[in-house]
């Protein structure tokens, strides 16, 4: 018997799937990285339904339920991607810094 | 330049490097002046959104623009490899928006015949805003403390260098730390610098370094020390 708060967690999964799917299907995502998704996605419907069978693994952490173990997952990816995220943002500024700057001194303009 | 000028910077070519946000009120008077003293002045137009660029090319500037604002230490940046791209041997830096008096101009390059950097300072008196006056003496203190520079003002604009000097003292900062940053280098590579006493100048008390700029820098300043 699965609690409430699984089922839920099951829906989202299966959306993300689907979401998965039609990217991939309109091309805005990779084969690779669609697969990459598929698997994530995958991963957590079995861990939900595989909840028992996971109960020695998740004593050996000290978690209670594969549920908890998702949310630190999800925890730790989510700083994973702020972190990313804030390279990402600064070495596109530096790279906007870089072309505007080439702009301005390409089109200087003489005084009158 | 005035002859006695000339005879004081030799044969260096001397370039004044401004940089502007929506300065139209003040920039012209800035570069109508400063060309006096100066063989070329550049003005790096930081997008505005008034007509500071056009202002400055009609006065006679040589106008760069900015597509879009990336403050003070990226626009001075700028405004240093063009004048360099054009032959300068000396920079000067101002602000644009009146807070210098370029009058000024020759007692900051007298000293570059026997210093590396000409820094205008100026007295933190009633001219100056409070937030302002309070803020510069807390920056100024903690440059002193973490980087053992004598600057009795760290935060002015008011600058003048030989060019032989820039890969030196060249910045990363994009903001208002470019000050700091500039004397952090000057310090790392043993550079000389002298200071000459300016005319307190506040046309604006709510425009340049806000708090928060202020708390960057010092964030800038923490970082770079322990970084070495």
């Amino acid at each position: 018997m699965i609690a409430g708060f699984e089922v839920l967690a099951v829906v989202f999964l299966v959306i993300m799937i689907y979401i998965t799917f039609t990217s991939y299907k309109t091309k805005r995502l990779s084969k690779l990285s669609a697969l990459f998704w598929f698997l994530v996605w995958a991963a957590g419907i079995f861990g939900i339904f595989l909840n028992k069978k996971l109960g020695l693994f998740l004593e050996s952490l000290s978690i209670m339920r594969v549920f908890d173990l998702y949310t630190i997952i999800g925890f730790m990816f989510f700083l994973f991607i702020v972190f990313y995220l804030f390279r990402v943002v600064k070495e596109n500024e530096k790279r906007i810094e870089e072309m505007v700057r080439v702009l301005a001194i390409k089109n200087m303009q003489k005084g009158e | 330049m005035n002859k006695k000028l000339r005879e004081i910077v030799g044969n260096k070519k001397v370039i004044a490097v401004i940089p502007a946000y929506n300065e139209s009120k003040y920039i012209g008077d800035v570069v109508r002046e400063t060309r006096k003293y100066v063989d070329e002045v550049i003005v790096v137009d930081d997008a505005s959104k008034d007509n500071t660029g056009e202002i400055a090319r009609r006065m006679g500037a040589v106008v760069l623009r900015h597509c879009i604002n990336l403050h003070k230490g990226a626009t001075l940046k700028t405004g240093c490899e063009a004048a360099i791209g054009l032959g300068a041997k000396i920079i000067l830096t101002l602000d644009g928006d009146g807070q210098h008096n370029p009058d000024e101009i020759p007692q900051l390059l007298e000293k570059l015949d026997k210093f590396d950097l000409a820094i205008g300072v100026r007295e933190f008196n009633k001219e100056m805003p409070f937030h302002s006056r309070m803020g510069n003496k807390i920056l100024t203190k903690l440059t002193q403390l973490f980087f053992g520079t004598k600057v009795s003002d760290t935060q002015t604009g008011y600058r003048a260098f030989n060019t032989n000097i820039y890969p030196k003292i060249a910045w990363e900062s994009k903001g208002y730390a470019i000050e700091t940053e500039m004397l952090k280098n000057l310090a790392k590579h043993n550079l000389s610098h002298s200071e000459v006493k300016v005319e307190t100048i506040y046309n604006d008390d709510y425009k340049g370094t806000t708090p928060i700029d202020g708390l960057k820098i010092l964030a800038n300043m923490i970082s770079w020390r322990i970084r070495g």
